[in-house]
C-alpha cells in the first residue's frame, strides 16, 4: 500500500514535471512573443496559413540583420486565413499577412484588408502574378495543381499516359482517376477552376458529365486521394491518376533517383500566394520590410523545399529533384480573382448537382 | 436550504457560468449576430437541402450512439464488475481511440471498407466513443451495491430480468449521460464524416465549416448553426428528462466489494467486451504497422525522423517537442476543466437539493453541454471578433488553446462526476456539517473522497480528450507550439513516403503518450486523512 | 445553557410542516418529540440543527437567536436514523471526525475516541470498517461520533427505529445510560412511546405540526391532554365517566383512580385497562387473540352492551389464556387507564 502510494506520488510528480503547467508557470515556448529589449520597438506579427514553413537559419538571419523580431501566426488554410483577416480588419491580429491565394484574393481586397505597398523587390518578377492593379498584394509563390500519374503503372499496363483534360474522359482511362471534392478541398477546387478555365463556362459541365460517366472517383480531401487511392504514393492505392500538385513528383523519387510519378503539365491550374501589409497594422514600416524579406532571394530560394511551391521571383534556382521531376508548368490555366469571387459558390453548387446529384 | 447556502451556491455558479459566458456564449453569439445581420437566414431554413442535412446529421448520430452504447455496455460491465486479469489493460486500451486524429482513423476505416459510406461513418463514430460509454457507465456501475441485484436473483429474476429491473435503473443516469455526450460528439463529428463521407454524405457540421471557412457565408453558417443548436438543446433536454428522478441516493460501495469473478452467462458478456476491445485494437495495430512499413520493407525511419523536424523541416518543432506541447496544453486544459466542472457539479447538486432550483439546474446542466454541440470553427471565429476586447488581446494568445479544450472537457467532467455526487446521501453531508465541518470542509471530507475515484477518472478522460482535441486546437494553436494531432494532420497533408510514415509514427507516439498519461492519472490518489479506509 | 424554540414555523410551499411551536430544553435534560410519522417532528429537529430554514419564529440558545448561525457553527450533534457513517472512514475515523473539525490534537483525539468506544461498548473496534458493522453497532458509532466533540445539544432523529425490536429495547437502555453518563442535553425525535419514556425527562407530543402536550413521561402517559393525544398514546377506547370521591364510574363499571378531582372526566383505556378476571363485572366473547411476550392481548365483544363500547381490548396472563369463542369476564385495572386533562 505504502509502496503503491509512493510509486503513484513519483509518477505524479514526473507528470507534473513533464507537463509543466503553462497556465501557472511561465510558458517556455513563447520565445517569439519577444521579451528582448530591442524587440519592443521592432516586432512584426506575420499572419500566415498552416503550410507556412521557413528554414530557421533564414529567418534568424533576417531578424539579426533587420533588428525586427518576427512572430509567425498560423491561421488555418488559405480560406480560413482570409476570413480571419476579414473578420479582424478593424483591429488586425498582425502586421503583415502571407498566404492569401488567388482564389481568395478578391475577397480580401474587396474587404480592404490590405494597405497599399509596392515592394522594391517586386520588380524582380513577382509582379507577373499581380492580383490586380491596386499594388496591395505581392505574389510570393505559385503552386500549380495538376493531374499526377503513376508512370510505372502505365508502363506495366502498356497504356500510354494521358496528357490532356480530354484524355481523362477517354474510356481507355475508365475508373482510373481520383479527384477531390471542390467543396471541401483546395486542389479539388483548383482542378474545377482549371477545367472551367480550359474548357470555358459552356464546356466544363459537359466535360464533367463525361468524367462521371468514365468512373471518376470523388473524395473529400487530398489526404485520401493521394495517400490512399493513388497508386503512385506510399499508400499504393488502386488508381493511377490523381489530382495533386505540380510539385508532388519531387517527393516521389525512388532509390534509383528516377521519379515514380509525373505531373501532366497540360492539366494545371495556377494558384498564386500573396503577401501584403495589413490595414491598421501597428508596425507598418517593419511590416513592409517583412514583405520585402518574403520576396528576397534568400526566402524565395527555400520555398520549394519547405513548402512545395514555386518561387515567384525570377531566376531563383529550383532544387535538383524539382528540375528533374517537377518543373514549373508553362501553360497553366488561371481565372481572374473577381470572376472566382462572383461565381465560385454557384460553380460548386452546379458541380455538386452534376457529379454527386 | 438556508439563505446563506443559497447565496454561496449562487456565487459558486458564477464561476462556471462566467467561464461559459466569456469563452463560449459571447464569441458564438457575436458570430451569430454577424451572420444574422447579413440576412438570408430564413432562405437557408426554407431549403429542403438544409433539412436533409438535419435529418442525416441526427440520423447518423443516433445510429452511432446506439452502436456505441451496445459496444460500450459490455465493456463497462467488464471494467466495473469483473475481477479478472487484464482488466487494467482493457481500461487503458479503450481510451486510445479517443486521441487518434480523425483523419488517420478515417483513412484506416476507408482501408477496411473502401466504399462503406454511412456504415463506415457510424462505425468510426462508435469506435471513437466506446470509451465514453465504458468509462462513464463503468464509473457509476462499479459503485452501485451488488446486493440489490443478488436480491432480485434470489427472488427468482433471471439474470436478464435482474439486469433490466435492478441494474439498469441504477446505472440509467450514467447511461443517459454517456448517450447524451456520445450523441453530441457524433452529431458534430467533422473529420470522420468528411473523410468517410467522400463528399456524398454531409452533416450540419461539415456544411457549417464549408460555409464559414471556404465560402465565408456567415449567414448561411449562422442558420445551420442555429439549427444545430436547437437540435442539440432538444436532445439535451430529452436526456435531462430521462435522467430526472433517476439519480437517487445509492449506497455507494467500494469497487473491491462489487467486482468479482464472472459466473455462468456473465462470461458471454465478458467475451463480448473483450471482442469489442479487440475490435478497437484493429485500427490501432494497423496504424502502428503503417508507422513501421516503407516501400522497402520494415523501418524505423519515421520514428527517427520524428526526433527531428521532419523531411525538409516540415514541422516547426520535433515530434518530441510536439508531444511535450500536447502534454503541457492538456494539463492546463484538464486542470481548468476540473476546476470549472467540479464547481458546476457542486452547484448542480446543490440546486437539486433546493426545491426551486430544479429548473435552474436543468438549464445550467444543458448550458454546460452546449460547447460539445457547436462547431469549433464557429467558436474559433467568434474568438477573433471578441477576444480583443479582453485585456491583453487574447485573440492570438496561446492561452486560448487550453481554454478551448477545457470547453470540450468540462461537460465530460460534469457528466462523470455528477452522478456520483448526486448518489451521495445528503444526510451524510449534513452529518458532517453538524460535526462542525464548514461547507468547504464538507466537500473536502465527504464529497471529494467519495467522488474521488470518478473525479480522477474524469481527469484521465479529460486529459485524453484534450490530448486528442483537434478542431479547436488546429484553429488556435501557435505554430511554434503545435500539438501532436496538429503535427499528424500537417504531415498527412504532404506527399512523400517519409512524411506519411512520420505521421503514423506521430500517431503511435500520441497513443503511447495517452497510455502513459492514463496509467499515471489512474495511479494518483485523492489525498485522504487519518482514519480513511481505501478508495471509493 | 438551554435551547428555546419560540413560535417556530416551517413551511414547504403552502404546506405547514411545523406550526408555531414553543419548546424549551434545559441543561442536562433529554426531551423527546413524540408523534406519528409525518407530524413534523423531524422537520422541527432539522430546523433546530439549522438544516431547514424556518419561515417564522426563532431557535435560541441561551437567548441568542441562531437564525444567522450555520449548521456547522451551532455546536449541535445529530444522530440519524440510519447512522449515516462516513463509509470511507473506519470506526475511529468516524468518531474523530468532529474532533478534527474542531482542531483537536491527534493525541487528544485518540484518547477521546477510546473513551467513547468504551462508553458505547465497542472498545477495540477503532480500526474496523463501518460497512462491516451490524446495524446496532453502526448506530452506537453514530452516537459516539455525535458525542465526541461534546456538543452543547444532541439531536437524535429516530435513533433506534431502523433496528429490530430486541436490539432496539436493549439499545434504548444503553442510550439512556450513555446520555446520562455524558450529561448530554438532548432533543430526540421518536414515534415509539417506549423509547421516549425510557429516555426522556420530558416528552412533547406532536401532531400535525403542533405540540399538543409537554410534560414528564409519567404525567403525559397518565394524563394525556385530549382524545387525540390519548389515542396516540395507546388508548384504544375513550369514554366518559363521573368521578366521585376517587371512584370513577363509567359504562364499563367503576374503578378507583388516584389524584382525580370529582366531576365528569374522560377516561382513556389502554388494552391493559381491562384484564381477564373471573370476579370481573363485565362479560364478553373473545374474537381475536394476539400473543405478546409477557401477556396475551384479546379483542373482546362485550355482551349486552349498553351505553359503552361494543368491543374492547383486554389482556390476560399467558398461561391458560382464553381463545377465540371463549366467554370471559373482565375487570377494570387502574394501571391501564389514563385520564384526559381537557374538560369533556
Amino acid at each position: 500500500m505504502i509502496r503503491r502510494t509512493m510509486i503513484a506520488a513519483a509518477a505524479a510528480s514526473a507528470l507534473a514535471l513533464v507537463a509543466g503547467c503553462s497556465l501557472s508557470g511561465g510558458s517556455g515556448s513563447s520565445s517569439s512573443s519577444g521579451n528582448s529589449p530591442q524587440s519592443t520597438d521592432h516586432s512584426v506579427t506575420l499572419v500566415t496559413h498552416d503550410s507556412f514553413v521557413v528554414k530557421q537559419e533564414v529567418i534568424d538571419e533576417f531578424q539579426r540583420s533587420s533588428g525586427i523580431k518576427v512572430t509567425v501566426l498560423k491561421s488555418g488554410d488559405a480560406g480560413a486565413l482570409t476570413n480571419k483577416l476579414v473578420l479582424t480588419k478593424g483591429n488586425p491580429i498582425g502586421d503583415a499577412a502571407y498566404g492569401v491565394d488567388s482564389t481568395f484574393a478578391s475577397r480580401a481586397l474587396g474587404e480592404g484588408v490590405f494597405q497599399e505597398y509596392q515592394s522594391p523587390e517586386g520588380d524582380k518578377g513577382p509582379q507577373r502574378y499581380a492580383a490586380d492593379g491596386s499594388h496591395k498584394l505581392s505574389a510570393v509563390d505559385v503552386g500549380d495543381v495538376c493531374v499526377n500519374v503513376d508512370t510505372g503503372w502505365f508502363a506495366a499496363k502498356n497504356l500510354p499516359e494521358p496528357k490532356t483534360y480530354q484524355d481523362l474522359a477517354d474510356p481507355k482511362y475508365r475508373d482510373l482517376l481520383v479527384v477531390e471534392d471542390p467543396a471541401t478541398s483546395s486542389p479539388g477546387l483548383a482542378f474545377l477552376f482549371g477545367s472551367i478555365g480550359k474548357l470555358g463556362e459552356s464546356g466544363w459541365t459537359d466535360y464533367w458529365t463525361k468524367l462521371k460517366a468514365n468512373g471518376v472517383k470523388v473524395v473529400s480531401g487530398w489526404e485520401e486521394a493521394y495517400n490512399q487511392d493513388f497508386s503512385g504514393s506510399a499508400g499504393k492505392g488502386p488508381r493511377p491518376i490523381v489530382v495533386s500538385y505540380a510539385s508532388s513528383p519531387a517527393a516521389e523519387i525512388g532509390q534509383d533517383g528516377t521519379p515514380r510519378t509525373k505531373a501532366l503539365l497540360d492539366t494545371c491550374y495556377r494558384q498564386v500566394e500573396y503577401a501584403g501589409v495589413l490595414s491598421g497594422a501597428k508596425h507598418v514600416d517593419d511590416a513592409k520590410k517583412v514583405v520585402d524579406f518574403l520576396l528576397s532571394e534568400k526566402f524565395q530560394a527555400q520555398v520549394a523545399d519547405q513548402m512545395y511551391v514555386y518561387p515567384a521571383r525570377e531566376g531563383v534556382a529550383l532544387p535538383e529533384a524539382w528540375t528533374k521531376a517537377a518543373p514549373l508548368p508553362k501553360d497553366s490555366a488561371a481565372l481572374p480573382a473577381d470572376k472566382i469571387q462572383a461565381n465560385r459558390e454557384h460553380w460548386v453548387q452546379q458541380w455538386r448537382t452534376l457529379v454527386q446529384g | 436550504m438556508t439563505r446563506r447556502a443559497a447565496v454561496g451556491l449562487g456565487l459558486a455558479a458564477l464561476l462556471p457560468l462566467g467561464f461559459l459566458g466569456v469563452f463560449f456564449a459571447w464569441p458564438v453569439l457575436a458570430i451569430f449576430r454577424l451572420g444574422l445581420a447579413k440576412g438570408g437566414v430564413l432562405d437557408a431554413l426554407g431549403q429542403s437541402e438544409t433539412w436533409r442535412l438535419v435529418g442525416f446529421t441526427l440520423g447518423q448520430a443516433a445510429a452511432s450512439t446506439v452502436l456505441a452504447l451496445l459496444a460500450g455496455l459490455p465493456v463497462a460491465f467488464l471494467l466495473a464488475r469483473c475481477a479478472l486479469r487484464g482488466i487494467g489493460l482493457a481500461r487503458t486500451v479503450v481510451m486510445v481511440p479517443f486521441v487518434l486524429p480523425t483523419v488517420v482513423v478515417g483513412l484506416a476505416f476507408r482501408a477496411l471498407w473502401p466504399d462503406g459510406g454511412v456504415l463506415s461513418i457510424v462505425l468510426a463514430n462508435a469506435f471513437f466513443n466506446v470509451a465514453v460509454v465504458a468509462r462513464t457507465v463503468g464509473g457509476l456501475w462499479s459503485h452501485t451495491d451488488r446486493r440489490a441485484e443478488d436480491a432480485a436473483r434470489a427472488l427468482g429474476a433471471s439474470r436478464w430480468r435482474a439486469f433490466t429491473s435492478v441494474v439498469l435503473p441504477a446505472i440509467a443516469p450514467a447511461v443517459a449521460s454517456a448517450a447524451a455526450v456520445v450523441f453530441l460528439f457524433c452529431a458534430t463529428s467533422f473529420g470522420v464524416v468528411l473523410v468517410l463521407g467522400g463528399g456524398r454524405f454531409r452533416t450540419l457540421e461539415t456544411e457549417i465549416y464549408l460555409r464559414t471557412v471556404e465560402l465565408f457565408d456567415l449567414s448561411g453558417a449562422a442558420a445551420l448553426s442555429l439549427l444545430q443548436f436547437v437540435a442539440v438543446v432538444a436532445v439535451l433536454l430529452l436526456g435531462a428528462a430521462a435522467r430526472r428522478r433517476r439519480e437517487t441516493a445509492l449506497r455507494l460501495r467500494r469497487k473491491a466489494e462489487t467486482a468479482r469473478r464472472p459466473t455462468g452467462g456473465e462470461w458471454a458478456v465478458v467475451a463480448a467486451a473483450f471482442a469489442v476491445v479487440a475490435a478497437l485494437l484493429v485500427p490501432v495495430v494497423g496504424l502502428v504497422l503503417r508507422s513501421l512499413s516503407t516501400s522497402d520493407g520494415w523501418s524505423l525511419a519515421g520514428y527517427r525522423a520524428l526526433s527531428g523536424t521532419g523531411q525538409n523541416g516540415t514541422l516547426a518543432v520535433s515530434g518530441l517537442d510536439a508531444a511535450m506541447n500536447s502534454l503541457r496544453t492538456a494539463t492546463d486544459a484538464t486542470l481548468l476543466a476540473l476546476f470549472v466542472g467540479v464547481f458546476a457539479a457542486v452547484v448542480l447538486v446543490g440546486l437539486r437539493r433546493g426545491r426551486t432550483g430544479h429548473g435552474l439546474g436543468t438549464a445550467l446542466d444543458t448550458a454546460l453541454m452546449l460547447p460539445l454541440g457547436v462547431s469549433a470553427v464557429t467558436v474559433g471565429f467568434g474568438y477573433l471578433i471578441t477576444m480583443d476586447a479582453l485585456p491583453g488581446d487574447l485573440r492570438t494568445s496561446p492561452l486560448l488553446v487550453p481554454f478551448a479544450q477545457a470547453l470540450v472537457v468540462t461537460p465530460l467532467v460534469v457528466r462523470m462526476v455528477l452522478p456520483v455526487l448526486r448518489a451521495i446521501d445528503e444526510r451524510l453531508r449534513q452529518a458532517a456539517a453538524t460535526l462542525g465541518a464548514s461547507p468547504l470542509r464538507v466537500w473536502r471530507e465527504v464529497d471529494l473522497p467519495l467522488a474521488g475515484r470518478s473525479l480522477l477518472a474524469a481527469a484521465g478522460f479529460g486529459y485524453v480528450i484534450a490530448l486528442g482535441e483537434f478542431g479547436a486546437t488546429s484553429f488556435l494553436v501557435r505554430p511554434d507550439a503545435p500539438t501532436l494531432p496538429v503535427v499528424v494532420a500537417r504531415l498527412m497533408a504532404r506527399p512523400g513516403g517519409l512524411n506519411g510514415q512520420m505521421a503514423y509514427a506521430a500517431c503511435t507516439l500520441l497513443m503511447v503518450v495517452t497510455i502513459v498519461a492514463v496509467v499515471v492519472i489512474e495511479k494518483l490518489r485523492v489525498p485522504t486523512r487519518a482514519g480513511a479506509v481505501g478508495e471509493f | 445553557m438551554s435551547l428555546q424554540i419560540d413560535e417556530l414555523t416551517v413551511r414547504y410551499g403552502s404546506f405547514t410542516a411545523v406550526s408555531t411551536v414553543d419548546l424549551t430544553v434545559t441543561d442536562g435534560e433529554v426531551v423527546a418529540l413524540l408523534g406519528p410519522s409525518g407530524c413534523g417532528k423531524s422537520t422541527l429537529l432539522r430546523a433546530v440543527a439549522g438544516l431547514e430554514r424556518p419561515s417564522g419564529g426563532a431557535v435560541r440558545w441561551d437567548g441568542a437567536d441562531l437564525s444567522g448561525v450555520p449548521v456547522h457553527r451551532r455546536g449541535f450533534g445529530l444522530v440519524f436514523q440510519d447512522g449515516q457513517l462516513f463509509p470511507h472512514r473506519d470506526v475511529a475515523g468516524n468518531i474523530a471526525f468532529g474532533l478534527r473539525m474542531r482542531g483537536v490534537g491527534a493525541e487528544e483525539r485518540l484518547r477521546r475516541v477510546a473513551e467513547l468506544l468504551a462508553l458505547v461498548g465497542l472498545s477495540g473496534y477503532g480500526r474496523r470498517r463501518v460497512t462491516e458493522l451490524s446495524g446496532g453497532e453502526q448506530q452506537r458509532v453514530a452516537l459516539a461520533r455525535a458525542l465526541a466533540p461534546r456538543p452543547r445539544l444532541l439531536l437524535l432523529d429516530e435513533p433506534l427505529s431502523a433496528l429490530d425490536r430486541a436490539l432496539r429495547e436493549q439499545l434504548s437502555v444503553d442510550l439512556a445510560r450513555v446520555l446520562r453518563a455524558a450529561g448530554a442535553t438532548a432533543l430526540m425525535v421518536t414515534h415509539d412511546h417506549d423509547e421516549a419514556f425510557t429516555l426522556a425527562d420530558r416528552v412533547a407530543v406532536m401532531q400535525a405540526g403542533r405540540i399538543r402536550q409537554v410534560g414528564p413521561p409519567a404525567r403525559v402517559w397518565a394524563r394525556p391532554a385530549d382524545e387525540e393525544v390519548a389515542r396516540f398514546l395507546g388508548c384504544g377506547t375513550v369514554l366518559p365517566a363521573e368521578v366521585r370521591a376517587g371512584m370513577a364510574r363509567s359504562a364499563l363499571g367503576a374503578v378507583r383512580l388516584r389524584d382525580v378531582p370529582d366531576g365528569p372526566v374522560e377516561l382513556g383505556l389502554r388494552s391493559a385497562a381491562l384484564r381477564v378476571d373471573p370476579s370481573g363485572g363485565l362479560t364478553g366473547e373473545v374474537r381475536e387473540r394476539v400473543h405478546r411476550r409477557d401477556h396475551v392481548r384479546l379483542l373482546v365483544r362485550l355482551a349486552g352492551a349498553g351505553a359503552g363500547p361494543e368491543q374492547v381490548e383486554a389482556v390476560a396472563a399467558v398461561a391458560g389464556a382464553p381463545g377465540p369463542g371463549d366467554v370471559v369476564r373482565l375487570a377494570l385495572d387502574p394501571e391501564g387507564i389514563a385520564v384526559l386533562t381537557a374538560a369533556p
